[in-house]
């Protein structure tokens, strides 16, 4: 089965933001890639609500879903099987698609949010300074 | 004998306490320093106990001295102090910004505008860790500077420091996560043999993983999730004119050091004479020995075991000669030396202790979501040092000079 990518695009700001869904990070087994477990409209979505949010720094962005109890949703998994619930978007300077990944700020330092977007989840009261601090130093926290 | 507690409510992400001053980041990004023997007067000014709270917050080393030690043994005054301590435990002391607005130094933009990872102040500079690297500032300025700490701070390395320990020599462990676990050396001239020098005076110890990490005497324990901590073995080398150089000697894997390890330790700590591994419902406790010229016995010693169960995911661990600090998912145990136990059933932002301090080695600072905690334990005297398996041993370098910019070792080390 040919790997399909799936492309979206959307308007904000009087500007189009376009979204590409890469399978480099659905398949399963790969040891050097974490994996989305929600779909690829779910990824999306997340990547929406994330860049309207305006979690981005630069080119790059971080994000999460909520599920119906306001909790976060866990959205993929990591190398060892790990819960990873944030994921990081990416923009490469010469492309114009931005894509994704869960993101497992524990294992890589490269992973943990910018502190701009942190501290953002920390005024909307997405998660307290507590795990905010927890976070910068890549400690596990119960989010 | 539970410990003192002052509260000071506001909304804070970071503390430091240093040579009679309290530095607290506020979480919207200032810098405010306080007086703070001034501090713990308007304290007594509202409760009276000016003994409990002198050795309390301002001169823990009255505690331990030699010179008072006797008095502190004495039954009678033995029962004066702890009755004063007891009763003075049971009040709570709050404190509001503005009950300590007259004792402010300063108040600045926090240095690089951020909310640190982590800090530490050594020799009078603050060293502090951001998203954009590791930088250094001058602190502890003259009061007619106008800011305390100088604004415009030196970037040492772009690499995201998670923890930053500084030993009582000039050396200062960084832990990089997945990058690896580094040394800096400040105002050092020496070079280290078998470590790549990455910037100037800054070298990395090891590539393996390294959440945090701490000084076990002249060596490096590196702490990391899921048993994979490791301890940077170094030892000491004569050269031609008898003068001891630190030099990197070997790495030793969780695994290896104890013979019955079972590899179930979840997380591992180590600092100055002791190494704790926690297991999912106990804490082992190795003994950790300096190293001896021509001695050729094991520095790593099993030492006892002590239980500890709990429901939440243990994070983070270090210890204090009053206890081992545990930080959990949702709250902050501390076993205390005399194995009574103290927690704070609350998510912490942050917590600090200040074992290489001399006056503030018996507290505990701790950020919460809208306060600060300042934790005062003033039984470890009277707990026998050599035979304690919760805390480190109390112990004060002999020399001045190993306090200094000395880049060599003296014998007695």
């Amino acid at each position: 089965m040919p790997d399909i990518q799936f492309t979206y695009q959307f308007e904000y700001d009087k500007k189009e933001v376009h979204y590409l869904s890469s399978p480099k990070h659905r398949q399963i087994g790969n040891p050097h890639k974490s994996i989305w477990i929600v779909t690829h409209d779910e990824e999306f979505r997340c990547f929406k609500y994330t860049y309207e949010n305006e979690w981005v720094v630069e080119n790059e962005a971080w994000g999460f879903v909520l599920n119906a109890n306001e909790k976060f949703t866990v959205l993929g998994q990591g190398l060892n099987n790990e819960e990873l619930k944030i994921a990081k978007f990416k923009k490469d300077p010469n492309a114009t698609e931005w894509h994704g990944y869960p993101c497992n700020y524990m294992a890589n330092t490269y992973d943990v949010p910018s502190d701009i977007v942190l501290k953002k989840w920390v005024e909307l009261h997405r998660i307290t300074k507590a795990k905010m601090s927890k976070i910068q130093q890549t400690l596990s926290c119960n989010l | 004998m539970q410990p003192l507690k002052i509260t000071l409510f506001g909304d804070y992400y970071d503390c430091q306490l240093y040579r009679g001053r309290l530095y607290l980041w506020t979480f919207d990004g200032d810098l405010r320093i306080y007086d703070w023997d001034q501090v713990i007067d308007k304290v007594i000014e509202h409760n009276g106990d000016w003994l409990t709270f002198l050795y309390g917050y301002k001169d823990g080393r009255y505690l331990y001295g030699s010179k008072t030690k006797r008095l502190f043994e004495d039954d009678e005054f033995k029962e004066i102090v702890l009755r004063r301590y007891s009763s003075t435990c049971r009040r709570k002391h709050f404190l509001e910004e503005k009950d300590i607005e007259d004792c402010i130094i300063g108040v600045q933009p926090a240095p690089s505008s951020a909310l640190p990872v982590d800090t530490e102040i050594y020799n009078n500079i603050l060293y502090y860790s951001t998203e954009k690297g590791l930088f250094k500032a001058t602190a502890h300025r003259p009061r007619s500077e106008k800011y305390k700490v100088s604004t415009k701070a030196l970037k040492l390395w772009d690499a995201r420091i998670l923890s930053i320990i500084a030993n009582d020599y000039p050396q200062m462990a960084l832990s990089a996560g997945s990058d690896g676990l580094y040394e800096y050396r400040p105002g050092s001239n020496y070079n280290y043999a078998f470590l790549k020098e990455i910037e100037p005076q800054l070298y990395q110890v090891s590539e393996k993983y390294s959440l945090f990490s701490n000084y076990i005497f002249e060596s490096i324990f590196s702490s990391s999730h899921n048993g994979n901590s490791y301890i940077s073995m170094f030892k000491l080398d004569r050269d031609k004119n008898s003068y001891f150089h630190r030099v990197f000697e070997k790495e030793i894997e969780e695994n290896a050091f104890i013979d019955d390890f079972k590899g179930d330790a979840i997380l591992s700590w180590g600092i100055r004479d002791k190494v704790y591994q926690a297991t999912g419902n106990k804490v082992r406790v190795i003994k950790y020995s300096k190293w001896k010229e021509n001695s050729h016995a094991d520095r790593l010693n099993s030492f006892g075991t002590f239980n500890l169960k709990s429901n939440s995911r243990l994070i983070k661990g270090s210890a204090a000669t009053f206890g081992n600090i545990m930080e959990y998912e949702d709250k902050l145990l501390v076993m205390m030396s005399n194995n009574e136990k103290f927690v704070l059933p609350e998510e912490v932002t942050r917590w600090r202790i200040y074992p290489r301090s001399i006056n503030y080695l018996n507290q505990l600072h701790v950020i919460l979501e809208d306060r600060v905690e300042f934790i005062s334990f003033n039984h470890d005297s009277y707990v026998d040092q050599m035979s304690k398996l919760n805390g480190i041993e109390y112990y004060i370098p002999t020399s001045t000079k190993a306090r200094g910019m000395c880049s060599d070792y003296i014998e007695e080390w």
